[in-house]
């Protein structure tokens, strides 16, 4: 019964396109309602838009081991090295010199 | 590569004080000052941009040396750096392109061992046969457990996401780029960032729906 319901304010088909918009809040209201009303009566709809705003926001549980925090004095030390390394070579070239 | 911090103190800006007209003008000055402006740069986004890497190729290593060639890419191109686009955005651009290339010759490098035959492509074939299925997420005992089997179950199907939509998802979803930068940064429209956004999350939830077998009650899938 409620399957019928859910269907009869929205088919299913149209959940997972209105699921983007729903996410950026830019539905209307009386279609964000009906949205809402369809994933209460509906399982695999609900289930569809849950798995959707976890898709949608993954930050929170890929695995994101920080970097070392000197990796980033590392970069730099090598980026120094390689960049002393091709202004001398420019220098050198400037004034002809083997 | 030293720079002091903050404006006040007559150093040079941090990324989040300084604006990119500013940045740009210190970078493309003389030295010092634009070595320690590019500095700036370097800590503002390094671990973002190594992290953003590292997703793609997996190795910490191999980042890093992509990583350090983006920087040289940047430092190289800053003249030609027109500014039309913000500075974070088109280093994102060279990193994006800096990775594309390194799959590239990955591809080319396992497709040259695939004709020499040393099996390699058949062992990456064969899958990992401890991926054990989820029972239904709803029907697990403990709310917390589902989400977390939920969870990982996302995170699979974001690593076995294929180009074009995993561009657009990992810069716009991953990465926290705005819909508009992820536009200007691969060269496509809105309407096409939101569409190959929607598909790859939308195949995100199909392939999590699989592996938590509950794909027959997948919408999209039902009659209406």
């Amino acid at each position: 019964m409620n399957g019928l319901m859910a269907r009869a304010l929205y088919p299913c088909a149209h959940i997972p396109d209105l699921t983007y918009d729903y996410l950026e809040g830019r539905l209307p209201a009386l279609t964000t309602l009906r949205f809402k009303a369809h994933l209460a009566m509906c399982e695999g709809c609900a289930e569809f838009v849950s798995l959707y705003t976890l898709a949608a926001d993954p930050v929170r549980f890929l695995d994101e081991t920080p970097p070392p925090s000197e990796l980033v004095e590392l970069t730099l030390s090598f980026l120094d090295k390689e960049l002393d390394r091709e202004r001398g070579t420019a220098e050198r070239d400037s004034i002809g010199e083997p | 590569m030293q720079e002091t911090a903050g404006v006040e103190s007559g150093g040079i800006p941090t990324f989040a004080e300084a604006n990119d007209a500013e940045l740009l003008a210190r970078l493309r000055g003389p030295e010092p000052a634009s070595r320690q402006a590019f500095a700036v740069v370097v800590r503002a986004t390094h671990d973002r941009l190594l992290g953003y890497i590292r997703r793609q190729l997996g190795s910490l290593e191999e980042s890093r040396e992509v990583l350090q060639d983006v920087y040289l890419a940047a430092h190289k191109g800053l003249p030609r750096f027109e500014g039309k686009s913000r500075l974070t955005t088109w280093i994102y651009s060279l990193a994006y392109h800096h990775v594309c290339d390194r799959i590239a010759e990955r591809a080319r490098d396992r497709s040259a061992r695939a004709m020499l035959g040393d099996g390699e492509d058949f062992l990456m074939a064969s899958g990992d046969p401890d991926v054990s299925r989820a029972t239904a997420w709803d029907s697990a005992p403990d709310a917390l457990r589902a989400r977390r089997r939920a969870e990982e179950c996302i995170a699979e199907a974001v690593a076995a996401l294929e180009p074009p939509g995993c561009h657009v998802y990992r810069l716009r979803d991953v990465e926290g780029l705005t819909g508009e930068e992820v536009a200007e940064l691969l060269g496509l429209s809105h309407a096409a960032v939101r569409v190959q956004l929607h598909r790859a999350r939308a195949e995100i939830v199909a392939r999590a729906r699989e592996r938590l077998g509950a794909g027959a009650t997948a919408p999209e899938r039902r009659r209406a």
